[in-house]
């Protein structure tokens, strides 16, 4: 339960990270640390139910003390996107800082000229 | 004929390597694989409903169903997406561009088809992927800023959306949409931010006017037609359900305001790609302000005249480098584009005996009071917005190509079939009343002149702090009702 609530506590601080932070590069971290909020969530989540590891052997009590399965199986999926999404944005803010000499938002926004 | 529905995700993937193969005949892999792509989807529209696991151990797999409301779907989508490629084919892109649109197209299949709420997460993030490096195709640098934000803007509304499921999990044991029992509202909140940020509502997806105005003809196309259509459809797979019931209201309101607002902003603005984006957030409002078959309609309908109207106004504006709309009035465009675009026009507007028609009246028929009266004044301002498109000249090509044009037909052809089939069960009285709204709306295009809005909430730190104010007005909500 402890796990539960720091998760979501981790999930929102990266979440002002990413609204307050001025230059791109630590907004993305700050998505990295959303992202790790999120997976301790499902993790712990799994956790609830029981501390074994959920794997059939012949033991008597495997059914009630084991770890609930799918959430952690699921979330693998979403570590390996959260990793793919970094380093796709790092690419792209390197382009574009070549081309723009700064990484605070506020000054790209001014300078792009959409029309 | 027995068809397998796995046929839409593994084909397009399998033409994707064979583009990586292939480089030099990327175009022809491409045409033949969205031709193979309709082909599927016109077998399994004529079969029956499909509801399977996608494998059977001692845990049930992915839930997949077809039905008809995800045939329509999976139809709109391939339709739109061969006619876009048919159309890349005049212009010189190289082999990335196919590389990307078919593992777009595949996860966009995938995401129709799915009721498995963390399945449903994975496609749409591959979507995006493969949408951001379309969006930054020809790396200008106002084409990677708006991959940027929106690749920020998206992935924290992503995560919200996972923080959202993993609730629903914890509470049913489940990920399968169709066995949810207990459903919290902050999770429905959670989830709905997820999705609105997808699914291109005013305030909630800001990155759209600068995407969809920025990218190539072609992407803004793909983006504009099938990729805000992902997350509409899955909300309203959710609202169907009888545990989201209540939030049926609150997504309503919030999509007849997006209707509203994103209508003023499109009148008011001069760029021609950003007014069609600005629309765009206006008639997602009207898909998501109910959850019956007109909605489902108009989501199919708006993916055929907006990428229509993308590849027509965005060839215009790549021949003549003229980005204002005043600017490409004063240029001659050729007759058959010409026509293409004011069909799509007329489509957009309602016109009676064209498709914007029949959806829009279904979908009045059954809107409450307010609605009815909020639709109406998006409607009127829709009308006032896109009349500016009607007074292009034309000039007549003495060498004409048919192939240039049969991305355009193929379009024409369905915006009419759909329009008049379904002008049949239209009463007299319907048929008077959308004149009336689109005389209004002339009116209201001859008396006010655009002014320019503050676009303050478009940059991105804003943007980002919309998505906290709809989680308190959201919470709020659910606790007031």
């Amino acid at each position: 339960m402890v796990i539960l609530v720091c998760s979501i506590i981790v999930f929102f601080i990266g979440f002002l990270g990413t609204v307050f932070k001025k230059s791109l590069i630590l907004k993305m971290l700050s998505l990295g640390v959303m992202n790790t909020g999120v997976i301790t969530f499902f993790v712990s989540l799994s956790y609830r139910s029981g501390k074994m590891a959920p794997i059939i052997d012949n033991s008597s009590n495997f059914v009630e003390n084991i770890a609930d399965p799918v959430p952690q199986a699921v979330i693998i999926t979403s570590i390996v996107i959260g990793f793919a999404i970094l380093t796709f944005s790092l690419v792209y803010i390197m382009l574009l800082t070549v081309k723009q000499n700064t990484m605070d938002v506020k000054k790209i926004e001014e300078e792009i000229d959409e029309d | 004929m027995k068809i397998d529905p796995n046929f839409l995700i593994i084909f397009p993937l399998l033409f994707s390597i064979l583009v990586l193969i292939f480089r030099k005949h990327s175009k022809q892999i491409g045409v033949s694989s969205s031709i193979i792509n309709l082909s599927i989807v016109g077998l399994l529209y004529l079969s029956e409903t499909h509801d399977f696991y996608v494998s059977n151990w001692a845990l049930k797999g992915v839930h997949l169903i077809i039905n008809s409301n995800s045939k329509l779907m999976l139809l709109m989508v391939s339709v739109v997406f061969l006619s876009v490629i048919v159309n890349s084919l005049k212009k010189n892109y190289n082999y990335n561009f196919y590389f990307f649109s078919l593992v777009f197209l595949a996860s966009v299949n995938a995401s129709m088809i799915s009721y498995d709420l963390f399945n449903i997460y994975v496609v749409i993030e591959l979507a995006s992927l493969s949408a951001y490096l379309l969006i930054g195709y020809k790396q200008k640098k106002v084409q990677l800023w708006a991959s940027l934000k929106y690749l920020v803007l998206s992935s924290v509304a992503l995560n919200f959306y996972l923080l959202g499921i993993g609730i629903l999990y914890a509470y049913n044991r489940t990920f399968d949409i169709s066995n949810l029992r207990i459903v919290p509202e902050i999770s429905i909140v959670f989830i709905l931010l997820g999705l609105f940020a997808k699914s291109g509502i005013f305030f909630m997806s800001m990155w759209l006017p600068l995407a969809h105005s920025q990218a190539e003809t072609e992407v803004s196309a793909l983006l504009s037609g099938i990729f805000v259509k992902i997350g509409a459809f899955q909300i309203i797979k959710l609202l169907s359900l009888n545990s989201f019931a209540t939030a049926r209201p609150f997504v309503s309101f919030v999509a007849i305001v997006s209707s509203i607002v994103g209508v003023i902003y499109a009148f008011n603005e001069k760029n021609s790609k950003k007014i069609l984006a600005y629309s765009t957030l206006s008639q997602m409002g009207f898909v998501l302000s109910g959850i019956s078959f007109a909605n489902i309609l108009h989501m199919f309908n708006h993916g055929i005249f907006k990428s229509l109207l993308f590849l027509t106004v965005g060839d215009s504006v790549e021949d003549y480098s003229k980005k204002t709309i005043q600017e490409l009035k004063e240029q001659k465009i050729p007759l058959l584009r010409n026509i293409a675009l004011k069909i799509a026009v007329f489509g957009i507007i309602g016109m009676p005996f064209l498709s914007g028609f029949v959806s829009k009246t279904m979908i009045e028929h059954e809107a409450t009071i307010m609605a009815k009266i909020g639709l109406s004044i998006a409607a009127i301002g829709t009308t006032a917005t896109f009349w500016k498109f009607t007074n292009f000249r034309s000039i007549k090509v003495a060498s004409m190509k048919v192939h240039e044009y049969l991305g355009y037909l193929i379009l024409t052809f369905f915006i009419i079939s759909v329009g008049i089939s379904g002008s049949s069960k239209m009463e007299f009285k319907d048929i008077l009343k959308s004149v009336a709204l689109i005389l209004a709306g002339i009116v209201v295009y001859k008396i006010f002149r655009p002014v320019k809005f503050s676009k303050s909430f478009e940059k991105l730190d804003n943007a980002l702090l919309l998505y906290i104010v709809f989680c308190v007005i959201g919470l709020s909500f659910f606790f007031i009702f």
